[in-house]
């Protein structure tokens, strides 16, 4: 256990009346904090060898800022961030009044980005190595006891040339630092956070995507896995949510842009073969009901179809989406399966009827 | 799929907005009027239910937000109680400003242990819940109303700290025939108040499993791990507050809840050798509860007997136990094995000192 180890190193320092009792420890650990002009989105994703990183290092709130607290971790740095930014300090600001008050400030490693555009880090002269920072234009990444500075360096690359939202370049910027070498100490846990303005759904601005992997042996490749898994099952929503309010602000190109992200949610759970029937369905069905992306969603359907063939719900979106793109007969035709396995339905019945008339609903 | 379909449908045919689909979930939330820690467990067959259902803040209240799932009930209900209403006045606003109040779910504590819970009409059967003083807990798509009758049985029998018991709550739940289609994610947070450790106050414990064949069980684990670490720090923090404070009692049931963490490490068959010298680590440099963390620490060492870390701290133990040439002997074996380490020299100079 190397907390326990540098734990003994400071109580060993305070027995010999250095500094007061016990107290936090170093943990090895890289991150990154980022901030998108565009969609307004906060993120932080976060891999440490260490358990629950999720708990102590990321903090954000939309509108305010998103901040990684690290290395000699003081949790209470996240909140402490949050409140000076919500009074209108920028990120370095927060970064100096922070520094000013905390007497182990050389052992501290931290990562802020405002709302504003504004980011800042900091690695303390006592980060146990390999450990330092980078900062780009809207983003900076920094970690310590990693295996080098191409870690840091990797993470940069990765999120300034991923396209995409906001929560895939934070995780392939993890992906990144791993293939570099990664925590020197191995990997337990990790987490992505991601918040959004929003006024009709408040919740965003705390949670707008939090996954969490707590103890775990490969904790980014599971991350990736549960972040496939919200994209394909909250996403879609999400998008065609902020899709129809850039629309009613007149935005259209931000409505055009938060619909290709469903675009491209549906294109990478084809490319990867995804394999759960009610992800794909899902999917297809709500492109099918603003009737966008017909083409690809059906290709969608079809695979889900082909999963669970006598799945009564799937067939229906595959007939819907037949339908959509204007092939009624193989509408109906597939319709008609559904109803022969669940012949009670008065839904599927009123589908059928509805595709017979060929008007759309 | 089916339900949001029919709703989707629904939305085709007459324009009405998009509503989420119902998640089979129970809940519980639950304050602690000693400790004043507010909380909330949750078990779901919906994916991530921790990042939609459970909301909580130190000295404001804790809030569960389920079924058709109105995710803004948990900061908006937060901002209602933080102004001052009550849990059911709180609960009373969030409803009346829905039009889709029909479909929820929502339990309702806040810091003074007034409580409050709401099933709508229209969510699946089995739906419901009770509360008591302190507590709310409610389920739908469940077995049967056995289901949170059994969770109401555990909260009101189980002792110890209000995480312990919430996890209880969750798994009288499951046994109880839990949730209709199955498991898949779950999520415990606990908040408590604290000057000194604001981060307390939203994430005193906050733990998730978001995708698990067997979440309770999975989320238990990772739960004793935190038991064995920062949540055996915190409650020597909150010990050495309250002795400032004069409230010796306090203190005293604080540093009993280490000795029960302990007791769990010490009684389980397959506990791992960092959670054990976690413990007593913690023990040792705190002064206490020395005898079991020693029983901690040498079970520590049968299992790892060649880690120096782990020598270390049983060497420590004998030290604060006032047995140095013990802690001598022990500390020199450490150094066989790492033979550099300055750290190490240091502590058996220390401990050598000791001896008279």
């Amino acid at each position: 256990m190397t907390r326990a180890r540098s734990c003994r190193t400071i109580v060993l320092l305070a027995l010999l009346g250095a500094t007061p009792a016990f107290a936090s420890s170093d943990r090895g650990t890289f991150s990154i904090v980022a901030f998108d002009s565009v969609t307004e989105e906060l993120g932080v994703a976060v891999q440490s060898k260490y358990f629950s990183v999720g708990t102590d290092v990321p903090w954000a709130e939309a509108g305010v800022g998103a901040v990684a607290t690290q290395a000699r971790v003081d949790p209470s740095f996240g909140l402490k961030a949050l409140g000076l930014l919500r009074t209108g300090l920028t990120a370095p600001e927060v970064l100096r009044a922070l520094a000013a008050n905390d007497s182990v400030w050389d052992s501290r490693q931290l990562g802020i980005a405002d709302a504003r555009g504004g980011v800042a880090n900091w690695t303390g002269s006592k980060c146990l190595d390999w450990a330092g920072g980078e900062t780009g234009a809207d983003f900076v990444c920094q970690g310590n006891i990693l295996a080098g500075p191409a870690v840091v360096a990797g993470m940069a690359k990765a999120y300034r040339e991923t396209q995409g939202e906001m929560g895939e370049r934070l995780l392939a910027a993890l992906d990144a630092a791993q293939a570099a070498g990664g925590d020197k100490r191995g990997m337990q846990s990790a987490a992505l956070l991601v918040v959004r303005p929003s006024v009709t759904h408040p919740q965003f601005t705390q949670r707008y995507i939090d996954l969490r992997v707590e103890d775990h042996k490969t904790p980014i490749k599971e991350l990736r896995r549960l972040l496939e898994i919200q994209e394909g099952f909250h996403g879609a929503d999400n998008h065609f949510l902020y899709a129809e309010r850039y629309e009613a602000a007149g935005r259209k190109d931000l409505a055009v842009r938060e619909r290709e992200r469903v675009a491209e949610t549906l294109r990478r759970a084809m490319a990867r073969r995804e394999k759960d029937a009610s992800m794909l369905n899902g999917l297809a069905w709500a492109c099918a009901t603003h009737d966008l992306y017909l083409g690809e969603a059906l290709k969608a359907a079809d695979r889900a179809a082909s999963l669970e063939p006598r799945n009564v719900d799937i067939l229906d979106t595959l007939a819907e989406l037949h339908y959509r793109n204007g092939n009624a007969t193989k509408a109906i035709e597939v319709e008609s399966r559904a109803a022969t396995i669940d012949p009670k339905s008065q839904y599927l019945k009123d589908q059928i009827q509805r595709f017979r008339k060929g008007s759309k609903g | 799929m089916k339900s949001p379909r029919l709703i989707l449908i629904a939305a085709i045919v007459t324009g009405a907005v998009l509503a989420p689909p119902a998640s089979a979930t129970f809940s519980i939330v639950a304050f602690d009027s000693v400790t004043q820690e507010l909380g909330v467990a949750v078990q779901s067959r919906a994916f991530s239910v921790g990042m939609a259902v459970p909301w909580a803040e130190a000295g404001v209240g804790a809030i569960a937000t389920q079924a058709s799932t109105n995710e803004s009930y948990g900061p908006t209900g937060l901002g209602f109680l933080r102004s001052g209403k009550a849990a059911p006045e709180a609960m009373r606003a969030l409803l009346d400003a829905d039009t889709g109040s029909a479909h929820r779910q929502i339990g309702v504590v806040d810091f003074r242990g007034r409580s409050a819970n709401f099933t709508g009409k229209l969510c699946s059967e089995w739906a419901g819940g009770v509360t008591g003083p302190g507590y709310a807990i409610q389920g739908n798509i469940l077995a049967s109303e056995a289901v949170v009758k059994g969770m109401q049985r555990a909260f009101l029998e189980t002792k110890g700290e209000l995480a312990e018991r919430l996890l209880a709550v969750l798994q009288a739940g499951q046994a109880a025939g839990g949730d209709k289609r199955g498991m898949e994610s779950a999520a415990i947070v606990v908040v408590r108040p604290s000057d000194q450790y604001p981060e307390y106050r939203t994430r005193y414990i906050d733990l998730r499993v978001e995708d698990h064949k067997d979440p309770i069980n999975e989320l238990v684990r990772v739960y004793r791990l935190l038991e064995g670490q920062r949540l055996a720090e915190a409650h020597l923090r909150y010990a050495e507050s309250y002795e400032k404070a004069g409230r010796t009692e306090l203190a005293k049931m604080e540093r009993e809840r280490v000795a029960e963490s302990l007791a769990h490490a010490l009684a389980r068959k397959d506990v791992d050798a960092s959670t054990l010298n976690g413990l007593a680590w913690i023990c040792a440099t705190n002064n206490v509860h020395l005898e079991q963390a020693r029983e901690a620490a040498e079970r520590a060492v049968a299992l790892e007997p060649k880690n120096a870390e782990i020598l270390d701290t049983l060497a420590e133990v004998h030290y604060r136990s006032g047995n140095p040439a013990k802690a001598v002997e022990v500390e020199s074996q450490a150094l066989s094995y790492a033979p550099n380490d300055q750290y190490l020299k240091d502590q058996i100079i220390r401990f050598k000192s000791g001896i008279k």
